[in-house]
């Protein structure tokens, strides 16, 4: 019976996963195992075509195999998908910065990080930077966070500032757009360009994520049929209500996750 | 009688989307606006007229990211 042992496929001597386990790693050691995206440290019987990552505990393994069992923990057939996927990023703040990791940790092929600015000291309050990245463009603090957290991915920046007349060329490339900046102004001028210069393309934005009140209120909605919007819409950060990281990281999520269920071929919200 | 968001609202007079986001105090640069479900680009707001039955859709983009 063939399986698909840590992305190659070997005939698996019989149908368990224990016994598989052993005789490609004989010797013991500690071991975790995966099947078909589900870590268990039981056994169960194979079938074929079935999934397993073997991940020997607290040994590096080499570069060829990182990857599968980086991904090990997917939903069987997510990371094929995602692979292929280019998605840009408009703005790296505290929206931008988490969907970023969010969709380098699932595995998306390509990433377009697209911000003007640079890591101040009031940025680390909600957006996924270090005090070692301060003053670097945030378009490079960023490309080295992901370089270590999924070196697989290719990161594409621009260290510029989205205007009526760079919109068109600078996101051509990209089949998957999330809208993440903090003004609403510019949010207001990306969308809008997306929707008149980009009806083909899938566009994520966010309105409404400021200060700590319920996180139930952040929801996704279509608004129509390649755009959806994340937040409540209405809480907006101004004199007397901050922008804190949960809430952000909240409405990140939501977006990072239409992104996948788009990239997945699930439309719905 | 037009349709803002869903709500049924009369219109008194022949206004462009221009002059009716300005009279409903919308702040222009914020927002993003579909007639009968196609967007309307942000240099027609002033050619854009609203006639009986239009449907829109006002998003409005507040702060924060």
């Amino acid at each position: 019976m063939k399986v698909v042992l840590n992305g190659k496929s070997v005939d698996a001597p019989e149908a368990r996963l224990h016994a598989l386990r052993d005789a490609f790693y004989p010797g013991g050691g500690e071991f975790v195992t995966i099947l078909n995206g589900f870590q268990t440290p039981d056994d169960a019987d194979l079938n074929e075509g079935d999934e397993v990552v073997v991940i020997e505990k607290g040994k590096l393994p080499p570069r060829e195999d990182l990857e599968r069992m980086m991904m090990a923990r997917h939903t069987p057939g997510v990371h094929e998908k995602v692979k292929r996927a280019r998605v840009a990023v408009a703005g790296l703040g505290g929206l931008g910065s988490n969907i970023a990791l969010l969709l380098a940790r699932t595995g998306v092929g390509r990433l377009h990080l697209v911000d003007f600015d640079v890591v101040e000291p009031s940025n680390l309050n909600r957006q996924q930077y270090g005090i070692r990245h301060l003053g670097l463009p945030k378009t490079d603090a960023m490309k080295q966070a992901i370089g270590e957290i999924n070196p697989f991915v290719e990161v594409v920046t621009d260290r510029v500032r989205v205007t009526e007349e760079n919109v068109a060329s600078l996101f051509a490339d990209d089949d998957l757009i999330c809208e993440a900046f903090d003004s609403a102004a510019a949010k207001a001028l990306l969308v809008n360009a997306c929707l008149t210069r980009f009806p083909q393309k899938f566009l994520v934005a966010a309105s409404g994520l400021a200060g700590f009140e319920s996180g139930n209120t952040i929801r996704t909605r279509r608004v129509s049929d390649r755009f959806y919007l994340c937040g409540d819409g209405e809480t907006d950060a101004r004199v007397g209500r901050g922008l804190m990281a949960p809430r952000v990281a909240v409405c990140a999520g939501h977006q990072a996750n239409t992104a996948l269920r788009i990239l997945v071929g699930e439309y719905d919200v | 009688m037009i349709t803002v968001n869903g709500v049924k609202q009369d219109l008194p007079e022949t206004l462009n989307l221009a002059a009716f986001l300005e009279a409903r105090s919308y702040a222009r640069d914020r927002v993003v606006v579909e007639i009968n479900r196609v967007i309307v680009p942000k240099t027609d707001y002033p050619s854009a007229v609203l006639r009986d039955g239009d449907a829109l859709e006002i998003l409005s983009f507040v702060s924060g990211g």
